[in-house]
């Protein structure tokens, strides 16, 4: 197969199934609607974060930041300015990437551990900030007027296009010769620097699309939500979540993400009948994917698949 | 690269389709199911509990005598309650998931604004009928005026920030209040109502400390309230932070001759719990002995010893099993389980529940009239102002428990 038609396949699958998917959403039951609207917006979160954490190796902490920014922007824009959605929408993603761009700018300046901790207490602080700020109501409820109130169908459309453009951004960076350069310094830093890789020119666009794809899916989660609290948009829940679902799916591969998200997704929603037991499964399996498949399911994958075809190999050469 | 999205794009749709199908599974048969996300644990589990206890308490008694009677035939209640653990974005998706996947008809509220409204913004959007207690009206209607399907009952906080003063009013005091309030809903609305009502009634507010819900450390604002010499302390906090408050007190050797502690004094075991710190104060409520309700001495006898007290827990209590027999009433009067006619069924609500009398005004709320109390030693919260704002019982002055 031709590598052009490669890369015109890996873009027009999604695209397909995006196009499918939405022109369906209108005759789709309202709890499909909504499970497929979490659904998709998770996978989004963390395809943004695997951005950063798994193709960049940079362990985020601070990404409940860009959902908190992008949903709060989103209630702010629609009460005060009236804007139709999709400008509103936009206009949030936007804020969002420039608030990434000023956060990787002194965070870039730590590596590994120091840098996890360090966006940690960004995370932190904006919350510390956002429950005393008397212009977005501090800890009340910021309600989304009635402009933003849409249908669950609807919000699943939003969430499908989004999702959309965040898998074919991310394959588009991590095909360009940025991606490389980003992979190149998360492999060998000192060895990409050598060949003239910039560190901090290559990580700031990088964080800039991952705040932008993360704002995005924030205005879509207010959408979903029809009130925002501080508590429920600025959890660091949020960050950490993305780092487990990438991590049992694979960080640092395109598929990991939305893998990780279909298990972790639906094993929430079905061991919340178990109560406080939901979360000693998540961990479990968590614990099971970290201790046994460190690569993710992805890895695994990948493993059994080479494993069979060498093993084919062998064979036809005897 | 292509044969991972191949697979990925596979699994997405596979996994969809098998468990959307998962989740379509199971009826409810001729039961009306009733949801109600409830915090059962976090900072509010101490309210959640008991109001959880009034709707199950309601729902078995209509479920004995046969069910809900409509279209000619008797309707079991199925009440489904989970536990939102005080989280507003849980409570938020526990209430989608009631409706969307557990078909409830209609929801009954958690406890307090952070938690109801966001209920309610759900209720709104699903178009299912959503009814609420123990949620202040006008926290209520400020985070939507328009509300369609959401109602709540509870009381003014216009009367109810009148009743501190007018209880202040029974003992010598220098009449200057110090205020504590904490950035949600409740105390950003008191916290103004308070400010205005205190110079017509004749007090002076001499300091007002804000923060953030769930702050734990005091010391700089009981520092600034001993300074002020504020002789009466009207806080409107949660539990967690009504005791924080209390042990700052103390460790300043602050002792007021009032303290009020709205919502975060509304807690059973509030004397035990603050190592015996709450004895003496006051709190408004909407269910005490010799308040006048009519079936008052019923529900004393039968869940008094049950809850630990006649203390706003029992109070809380009533007010869930009140407000699951307006639904069942609206249900009765709708003639059925339509979304729009059953919230409009509830809106006409007019009669005499376990909690008083029931009538919606604007606002989507109906209001119920507050007295003061104070806790004794017994776990009681004893009525000091009654429903006329007179006195009552005496107040025990200074604080007993910060001596």
């Amino acid at each position: 197969m031709s590598t052009r038609l490669k890369s015109l396949l890996s873009y027009g699958i999604p695209v397909v199934i995006a196009v499918v998917l939405y022109v369906t959403a209108q005759s789709v039951d309202r709890a499909m609607a909504n499970d497929f609207t979490g659904l998709f917006l998770l996978m989004t979160l963390a395809m943004a974060w695997n951005l950063v954490g798994g193709f960049g190796g940079q362990f985020s902490l601070g990404h409940s930041i860009f959902v908190g920014v992008g949903s709060y922007a989103t209630a702010v824009i629609l009460t005060t300015l009236g804007w139709p959605l999709i400008p509103t929408v936009l206009a949030a993603a936007v804020m969002s990437a420039l608030i990434g761009l000023l956060l990787a700018y002194p965070l870039l300046r730590l590596r590994g551990p120091y840098l996890a901790v360090g966006s940690l207490g960004m995370a932190v602080a904006s919350y510390g900030w956002m429950i005393n700020w008397n212009f977005t109501k501090a800890s009340q409820a910021y309600a989304i007027p009635v402009s933003g109130q849409i249908s669950l169908q609807e919000t699943y459309q939003y969430a499908t296009i989004l999702l959309l453009i965040a898998v074919v951004s991310i394959v588009a960076l991590v095909r360009s010769p940025l991606g490389l350069r980003l992979v190149a310094l998360r492999d060998n830093e000192a060895g990409a620097a050598s060949i003239g890789v910039k560190r901090v020119r290559t990580l700031l666009p990088v964080w800039a699309l991952s705040g932008l794809l993360t704002g995005a899916m924030g205005a879509v989660y207010a959408l979903q939500s029809g009130s925002l609290t501080v508590d429920a948009t600025f959890n660091i829940q949020f960050s950490l979540d993305a780092a487990i679902v990438c991590v049992i799916g694979g960080l640092g591969t395109l598929s990991g993400p939305v893998i990780g998200s279909i298990i972790i997704y639906y094993l929430r929603k079905y061991a919340a009948d178990f109560a406080n037991y939901a979360l000693l499964i998540e961990a479990v399996v968590l614990v099971i994917v970290v201790r046994f498949f460190p690569s993710g399911l992805v890895g695994l994958a990948t493993k059994g698949y080479r494993s069979i075809t060498s093993r084919r190999t062998d064979a036809s050469k005897k | 690269m292509k044969k991972k999205m191949l697979v990925a794009a596979a699994v997405v749709a596979a996994a969809g389709l098998v468990l959307s199908g998962c989740s379509a599974s199971g009826g409810a048969g001729d039961d009306i199911v009733i949801g109600a996300s409830v915090p059962l644990t976090g900072p509010l589990g101490t309210m959640g509990t008991p109001v959880s206890m009034g709707y199950q308490a309601a729902v078995d008694e209509i479920n004995a005598a046969g069910g809900v009677d409509f279209g000619g035939a008797k309707h079991k209640i199925k009440l489904v309650i989970q536990d939102n653990a005080s989280d507003p974005a849980k409570a938020s998706s526990q209430a989608k998931s009631l409706v969307l996947d557990s078909k409830a008809v209609a929801l009954l509220g958690p406890v307090t604004p952070p938690l109801s409204i966001p209920e309610a913004t759900v209720a709104d959007q699903l178009k299912v009928p959503f009814l609420t207690s123990i949620t202040p009206i006008r926290a209520f209607g400020g985070a939507n005026p328009n509300w369609n399907y959401a109602w709540d009952v509870f009381f003014d906080e216009l009367q109810m920030t009148q009743t501190q003063f007018q209880a202040s009013d029974l003992i010598n005091t220098n009449k200057k209040v110090v205020l504590f309030t904490d950035t949600e809903e409740d105390g950003v609305v008191m916290g103004k109502l308070w400010e205005a009502n205190a110079p017509k009634l004749g007090y002076t507010i001499v300091g007002r400390e804000t923060f953030a819900v769930d702050n734990a450390n005091f010391s700089s604002q009981v520092a600034a309230a001993k300074k002020s010499g504020a002789d009466i302390v009207i806080a409107q906090v949660i539990p967690p932070e009504a005791i924080g408050i209390l042990k700052e007190m103390k460790a300043q050797g602050y002792d007021p001759k009032a303290i009020f502690m709205e919502k975060g004094g509304n807690t059973g075991n509030f004397v035990k719990i603050t190592g015996g710190l709450g004895l003496g104060v006051m709190a408004a409520n909407w269910f005490a002995e010799g308040m006048g309700l009519a079936r008052e001495k019923e529900f004393i006898d039968k869940y008094a010893a049950k809850i630990g007290g006649i203390n706003s827990d029992l109070g809380i209590l009533v007010c869930g099993y009140s407000i699951a027999n307006v639904l069942a009433d609206a249900i009765k009067v709708a003639g059925g389980t339509d979304p729009a006619k059953l919230s409009a069924a509830i809106g006409k609500t007019n009669g005499d529940y376990a909690i008083g009398h029931i009538q919606f005004t604007e606002g989507h709320a109906a209001p119920l009239k507050v007295i003061q109390t104070q806790w004794d030693s017994n776990n009681n919260q004893v009525m000091v102002l009654n429903l006329e704002g007179k006195a009552a019982t005496p107040i025990v002055t200074p604080e007993a428990g910060l001596k």
